[in-house]
């Protein structure tokens, strides 16, 4: 109608002061901190979890994790046609910078954007925690026996090779050859490894992460047996990796050694008079003291198998004193930057009684940002609940207002 | 005063509210993914004619305590599952095709299966959702005049009985994600049968007498008595069994029993079999020497304890006495009251009765089913208040239905904690209720600030769509919904802080994402073009909503990380249900930056408000399909096409809004301030 | 449109940033290709090389073969309980002992009622060292250790089988009173059986009749030998192979400077493992396989050898008189013992048990003792005897 035409005039703006052009430095903390960056950063983390949760449909978590969210690139098929995505790495990297340049230096001060402020120190916080637990944390798992003690944990995933030399005491020195060093090698490359204490020096080549043996045919192989590839488990911790080893020395035959995670026990050589046994084991850490298990307790709910609740009974043996102490579901044993969660329990068989005798299942973990998590969560929280209920108490006040005047009207 | 409703408009709105109940009857089936009920007839070649229970026995054997899938439950909430799984429905009809022709509750059904098994057996309660099983199992015959899905009488799938259960063996063996659906249906069929095999075999134990006549001897140890009823045995079993052992004493063990040791084991033998076969219900609390036991006994389970307690032997009497008088109303209606009057004391002795009453008010008073009609009826008074806009009292009465329906909801939930002493959601079906709650609580609330009369349109909408949502997720699941918990989920303050906040969170960010579908279809169909008010206060009120959402995702999932750290050492594992929660809270900040950059106007929060919406339920519902293969029967079947109807409905929405906005707008929407 | 970027230059700046802060991020070492020092070397308390002699890939890959276990799960993935051993065993519970449910690896377990009570076991083992497992049983008494001459005194005859009777007194597992310890060991079918009888050393002494009259009465139940839980032995390379001349080995010890003459039909596979010296396949037989190996020392001592490949064959280990009456030939300038072993064993995990042969040769030399060792089914074994022979007479050293 014509009222809304005749009103339809654009509106003037006073000129624009002239500013003086701002500088490439400017502009680029303009972009850094700019909204579009976040909401860009924002959507390709959405698009990636998305993907990244699509594909748990057929690929188990620990490599979706390792493809997805700790890498810097990934071109992802799961919906048929490839997505080139950039991975987690950059996003969370570049997410704090936009964070900080534009969430908290150049954030406009005042009474209305404190919470915000807290809001944005809390995921701060928050991400450095992440990047610390990525890089310096480490997880594994303690099975224990009633009875049993430990003072070591070892890896899901990370299986290392180690010559252990045997003395005549029964005791034995174990050189290790670790995980990262030689697992990430690709097809046709050869690691060495060497140490003034072993007369020979160590090669390890042609490794995959899930293999199983198999007879050779006619007379190839090693002695008889290849390693055949096998795709990878769903649950990562189920792969049996397997590699080759070859012993060198000067003037020596090498001598070939094939090695498998499921191996039942160490393959004996000997160099120099001297006993030695090589083995492909899971990579093994020493904690600083020694648990025993006193009593593993399970509660099953009635009439069914399923535990309605269990615990660990464990005294923490330490400098030749022992403290009694409890591990359930939700309450973890923290010392010395070790954390162990009651994580499961397995069925090893009966007792005289025919009691079924159960191992406990400990999950290890050395995390220095523990609890970066909760301290963050209060901080945004707070900064959330500030900002939320500031705004909240003003719509209610403009909307009295307004209904006030329309009353009066 | 601005007209709320231009009356050439009126027709329009009309128009949807009838489109609304039209719609009604489809979305139901699309829910239950399957047609209609399938009558037949029914065969009567049984010579009893039983006349059905008494609102008394019905009553009573509904407070009748039994254990079951780990938790002590009325017997009521047993039947209810029990025929919601085996028939599809949570009552049946009975004598179809006759005079006589009514609709039974799952407790009659129930005593019929164990008191008149030879009525029951025809009952046509066994639903199979895919002919091809019983081809697979050789009842081809069985289905020639029937549907793909149909119902069939225990009596036609028994002859069949050994191949069901040699089948699903065979089939429980595949993994349940390759499982076709002919194998879940043969799988569902053994279970069904089994079950309804041993609950009309139940009272077997009560058909037999034991013939004392010719062993003297053994008269002595029971008073006299010529002939056993198997509560005489299990009540005399103590003395027998030791006198079996003072005359087995002696002896290597080895030789050949005589006289009356082996008329004593002879005795054994032939009870065993009758009460062996009681053993569907455990409905013997334990009390004398194994008071201290935590599970409860059948009567078969019961046999085995030796000796048995008599103050549990004695529970067996009523039983007996009420399967004698079956056909007796009077007399079945003292012994069944005797019979729960008995278990309740001892139930009450071990603490363990109080909840039960509780319950069995929670499924008969059926409080959700209360808040859904109400909640409907609000509706309706709504929509009647646009077409007088004028009549106040009319959108009052619409909020106090609204009111009226959110306390027969709380109540709900209320009992639920009280039964189960947990807090309010600690699985799916309870996201479901307590979503529905808050959203409509919330939508009062919204009201209650602004007047504006949308939140009061949009809360009966969402609240009756929600619980009848709840109760479609009840009948396809066909389980228990207060089944016992997995010990990780054992009650922590993380956890439950973490669950109620994230359901806060997903319920803001639906009603988010249906304001904005109001805003879009608003504009779409040039409602309200001139009121900005309107539209106005429908932007400020999505974006509170967003808001408000966003704090709850936030929180909530940091809170469930930190129930992950303290739970399994890791806070943030990157599986499906932790993504879910992440992608609200990634895109909620995407619409909160945007919008604050300038980038998304009224319009633009409308919209993305929606996919917001798209974000929430598939996170709520999507991320459980994954690891179960979508296309199959029942229950994931259900969700999966519930949910893509949701979905595509909100993709209509989007569309709808594209075209609006680039191609029939003509003037650009003012900034919301 | 809204618009997202304010010009194509800031695109440029996304992909500059991108990178930069990539680069930035440790990044994992692109490999140096010199060779990695071993720097962790730790110190292991226990292990014991002589229980893993022996060891071939075989036995070390045997989780891979079907009948072994294909996926053993890692501890506190649910890897399920060992199942007992398959029943094999009947007795007589004497009169007042209460016989209690099997567990585990209990093959039966017997309570002899008492205050404290005395406690009863048997178990069937895989083979083990008797002389390990009598010294095991001294420590739980708190005993002192004995050597291998000592178990001379302890024979026993057991249903018409040589088996080892124990009888210890001291205190059993610390319990601060007089226990006394009855025990019995004896090889069977290739398993070890262990009978443990403690307790109190008086109920235990009043009951020693009745532990006597168990132990008559205690007999494998009628059938052939169990079940041998060991690993498959022998290989099953297919066809023909490799010429047979030695592979050039090290120089000292016996690899490099041990020839022989390769029997016609048989071939030579090259190996490379430390202690095996050649591997030969058999055409026409593949499931037969032949090795030469050396051992440091004596590599057991006849006894421990012939108990050994007595276990492979499926026959009861042979008595001392029958090992002294073993045929000896001539070889390297030694006395080398000839064993011939014939029983009935499973030679795939899980199958019927067959006729099996094991032909073998011991030859000690001065520092190391030699051996050469042919197994597999009997039918096919037994023809190739004289080629074995000849193949160990013609073992020489190279001038």
């Amino acid at each position: 109608m014509s009222q809304t035409e005749t009103s339809a005039k654009p509106r003037t703006l006073p000129p624009r002061p002239t500013k003086a052009p701002k500088s490439v430095g400017t502009r680029i903390l303009d972009f850094l901190g700019s909204y579009a960056l976040a909401m860009v950063i924002l959507t390709m983390l959405l698009v990636l979890t998305f993907l990244g949760t699509l594909e748990q449909r057929h690929r188990g978590i620990f490599d979706v994790q390792k493809d997805y969210f700790e890498s810097f690139f990934h071109v992802c098929d799961t919906l048929g046609f490839p997505i080139p995505l950039i991975g987690a790495v950059p996003l969370l990297a570049l997410l704090f910078v936009n964070l900080t340049v534009g969430g908290m230096i150049r954030l406009r001060k005042g009474r209305g954007t404190i919470g915000i402020l807290v809001a944005h120190l809390g995921i701060a916080l928050l991400l450095i925690g992440s990047l610390v637990e990525h890089s310096l944390s480490t997880n594994g798992n303690m099975s224990l026996r009633p009875g049993e003690t430990s003072n070591t944990f070892r890896s899901y995933y990370d299986w290392d090779v180690v010559v252990t030399e045997f003395a005549k005491d029964g005791s034995g020195e174990r050189y290790v050859m670790p995980h990262e060093r030689y697992a990430d090698m690709s097809d046709g490359e050869r690691v060495t490894f060497q140490s003034e204490r072993l007369p020979f020096d160590l090669v390890l080549s042609g490794y995959q992460r899930n293999s199983v043996p198999r007879r050779a045919p006619g007379a190839g192989g090693i002695d008889g047996y290849l390693l055949q590839e096998l795709e990878p488990e769903e649950k990562a911790e189920y792969n049996r990796p397997g590699v080759l080893a070859t012993l060198v020395a000067d003037g020596q035959r090498d001598e070939q050694i094939l090695l498998w995670g499921m191996q039942t026990g160490p393959h004996l050589f000997e160099r120099e008079g001297r006993q030695f046994g090589i083995d492909m084991v899971r990579k093994e850490w020493v904690i600083p003291f020694t648990l025993k298990l006193d009593r593993f307790v399970k509660d099953d709910h009635p009439g069914l198998a399923m535990a309605r609740e269990y615990s660990s009974y464990v005294q923490k043996i330490e400098d030749g004193t022992a403290q009694s102490i409890h591990i359930t579901m939700n309450e973890p044993l923290r010392h010395r930057g070790h954390i162990f969660y009651q994580s499961g329990y397995d069925d090893i068989g009966r007792d005289r009684n025919g009691e079924i005798i159960y191992r406990t299942v400990l999950a290890v973990s050395v995390n220095p940002a523990d609890k970066i998590p909760e301290i963050s969560c209060y901080v945004i929280a707070l900064g959330l609940l500030i900002h939320f209920l500031m705004k909240l108490f003003r719509y209610i006040k403009s909307e009295n207002r307004r209904q006030r005047h329309a009353a009066a009207a | 005063m601005p007209q709320l409703l231009d009356r050439r408009r009126s027709p329009r709105v009309v128009f949807i509210v009838l489109l609304a109940f039209a719609l009604g009857p489809y979305l139901q089936s699309a829910f239950a993914g399957e047609g209609d009920e399938g009558y037949g007839n029914e065969r009567k070649e049984t010579t009893i004619q039983h006349d059905g229970w008494s609102e008394e026995v019905l009553d009573t054997a509904a407070r009748i305590p039994v254990q079951q899938g780990g938790r002590l439950k009325p017997l009521l909430t047993y039947a209810r599952f029990t025929l919601l799984r085996m028939h599809g429905y949570g009552v049946y009809r009975k004598d179809k095709g006759t005079d006589d022709e009514r609709l039974i509750g799952p407790m009659e059904w129930l005593l019929d299966v164990l008191f008149v098994p030879e009525v029951a057996m025809h009952y046509e309660c066994f639903r199979v959702q895919d002919a091809g099983a019983l081809i697979d199992v050789g009842l081809e015959k069985l289905t020639k005049g029937k549907k793909k899905s149909d119902r069939y009488t225990f009596a036609q799938l028994f002859p069949a009985a050994q191949t069901i259960v040699n089948k699903a063996r065979e089939y429980e063996k595949v993994e349940p994600r390759h499982q076709t659906g002919v194998q879940r249906q043969v799988l569902l069929m053994a279970r069904n049968v089994d079950e309804f095999y041993r609950l009309m075999r139940f009272m077997d134990f009560a058909r037999m007498k034991l013939d004392l006549s010719s062993s003297p001897e053994l008269q002595r140890i029971f008073d006299g008595k010529a002939e056993l009823r198997a509560s005489d045995l299990l009540l005399g079993s103590e003395a027998l069994l030791g006198r079996f052992q003072k005359l087995t004493a002696g002896s290597s063990g080895s030789g050949e029993l005589t006289g009356e040791a082996k008329a004593i084991r002879d005795l054994l033998g032939e009870a065993e079999g009758p009460v062996s076969r009681a053993s569907a219900l455990r409905i013997i609390p334990p009390a004398g020497a194994h008071a201290k036991d935590e599970g409860w006994y059948s009567p078969a389970s019961m046999s085995s304890l030796a000796p048995t307690p008599p103050e549990m032997a004695n529970l067996l009497v009523p039983l007996e006495r009420a399967f004698d008088a079956r056909l007796d109303g009077a007399a079945f209606q003292t012994a069944i009251q005797d019979f729960q009057a008995q278990s309740k004391k001892l139930a009450e002795a071990r603490d363990e009765y109080d909840k039960i009453p509780l319950e069995v008010t929670l499924f008969d008073l059926s409080p959700f089913s209360w808040a859904l009609w109400i909640w409907v009826g609000a509706f309706i008074v709504v929509a009647l208040s646009w077409m007088w806009p004028g009549a106040r009292w009319l959108a009052w009465g619409a909020m106090g239905l609204l009111v009226v329906g959110l306390a027969f909801a709380t109540y709900g939930i209320t009992l639920r904690c009280l039964i189960r002493e947990k807090p309010p959601v600690s699985n799916l079906y309870e996201t479901v209720v307590f979503i529905t709650a808050v959203a409509v609580l919330s939508s009062v609330i919204t009201e209650w600030i602004n007047k504006q009369r949308i939140a009061l349109a949009l809360a009966p909408v969402v609240g009756a769509l929600g619980l009848f949502i709840a109760g479609q997720y009840e009948t396809l699941d066909a389980k228990d919904t207060m089944t016992p918990l997995v010990a990780v989920l054992r009650s922590n303050f993380w956890l439950t802080t973490h669950v109620l906040t994230i359901s806060i969170g997903y319920c803001a960010g639906l009603l988010a994402g249906l304001l904005g579908c109001v805003y879009v279809l608003s504009r779409a169909f040039d409602f309200k073009t001139k009121d900005t008010r309107y539209y106005t206060s429908l932007t400020r009120m999505t974006y509170g909503m967003l808001a408000f959402g966003l704090l709850f995702s936030l929180v909530g999932t940091i809170l469930g990380g930190i129930w992950a750290n303290d739970s399994w050492g890791r806070f943030w594992g990157w599986d499906p249900k932790e993504n879910g929660a992440l992608m609200i809270v990634l895109w909620s900040l995407v619409i909160v930056h945007g919008r604050l950059g300038g980038y998304f106007k009224a319009f633009g929060v409308a919209m993305s408000s929606i996919v917001l919406g798209i974000i929430v339920s598939f996170s709520w519902w999507g991320v459980n399909l994954l690891g179960v293969g979508l296309h199959s029967y029942g229950f994931t079947q259900g969700v999966y096409s519930g949910l893509m109807t949701f979905i595509l409905s909100q993709c209509a929405v989007l569309v709808t809004g594209f075209f609006w906005h680039f191609f029939v707008r003509k003037e650009p929407t003012r900034l919301a301030t | 449109m809204p618009a997202l970027f304010r010009a194509p230059s800031t695109l440029l700046a996304a992909g500059g940033a991108l990178l930069l802060v990539g680069a930035a991020l440790p990044l994992a070492g692109c490999g140096d290709d010199g060779p990695h020092p071993i720097d962790d070397v730790r110190k292991v308390s226990k292990v014991d090389p002589r229980e893993l002699l022996e060891r071939s890939h075989d036995e070390r890959f045997a989780r891979a073969f079907p009948g072994g276990q294909r996926t053993t799960p890692p501890p506190g993935m649910g890897s399920g309980s060992p199942k007992p051993a398959p029943a094999g065993w009947t007795w007589t519970t004497p009169e007042g002992w209460k016989a209690r449910p099997k567990s585990g690896m209990r093959e039966v377990s017997i309570e002899v009622p008492g205050e404290p009570p005395a406690d009863l076991a048997v178990f069937v083992l895989p083979p083990s060292g008797m002389l390990d497992n009598v010294n095991r049983w001294r420590r739980q008494m708190g005993l002192g250790q004995v050597a291998e001459a000592a178990l001379a005194g302890m024979a026993y005859e057991h249903r018409g089988e040589k088996a080892i009777l124990v009888d210890l007194r001291g205190a059993y597992e610390g319990s601060g009173r007089k226990d006394r310890f009855l025990g019995l060991l004896k090889m069977h079918a290739g398993r070890l059986l262990s009978v443990k009888f403690v307790g109190p050393e008086d109920l235990v002494t009043a009951n020693e009749q009745k532990f006597h009259a168990f132990l008559k009465s205690l007999a494998p139940q009628s059938g052939g030998a169990s079940p041998h839980g060991g690993s498959p032995h022998g290989g099953s390379a297919h066809g023909g192979g490799a010429p047979g001349t030695p592979p050039v080995g090290d120089e000292g010890g016996l690899k490099g400077r041990l020839t022989w003459d390769t029997p016609a039909g048989w071939a030579s596979i090259a190996s490379a493992s430390g202690q095996r010296i050649a591997t030969f396949r058999i055409d026409g037989a593949p499931d037969i396989e032949v090795r030469i190996n050396s051992l440091k020392g004596d590599g057991g001592g006849l006894q421990m050898i012939g108990r050994m490949w007595a276990n492979m064959a499926g026959q009861t280990p042979p008595t001392e008189e029958e090992l002294a009456a073993l045929e000896t030939i001539s070889v390297l300038g030694r006395e080398a013992v000839i064993f011939e072993f014939a029983g009935k064993r499973p030679v795939e995990r899980g199958g019927e048990p067959v006729d099996v042969l094991l032909l073998g040769l011991m030859c000690t030399l001065d520092s190391e003792t030699l051996f050469v060792r042919i197994i597999g089914e009997a039918s096919a074994v037994a023809p190739q005897k004289a080629a074995f022979l000849s193949l160990c007479k013609s073992l020489r050293m190279k001038e």
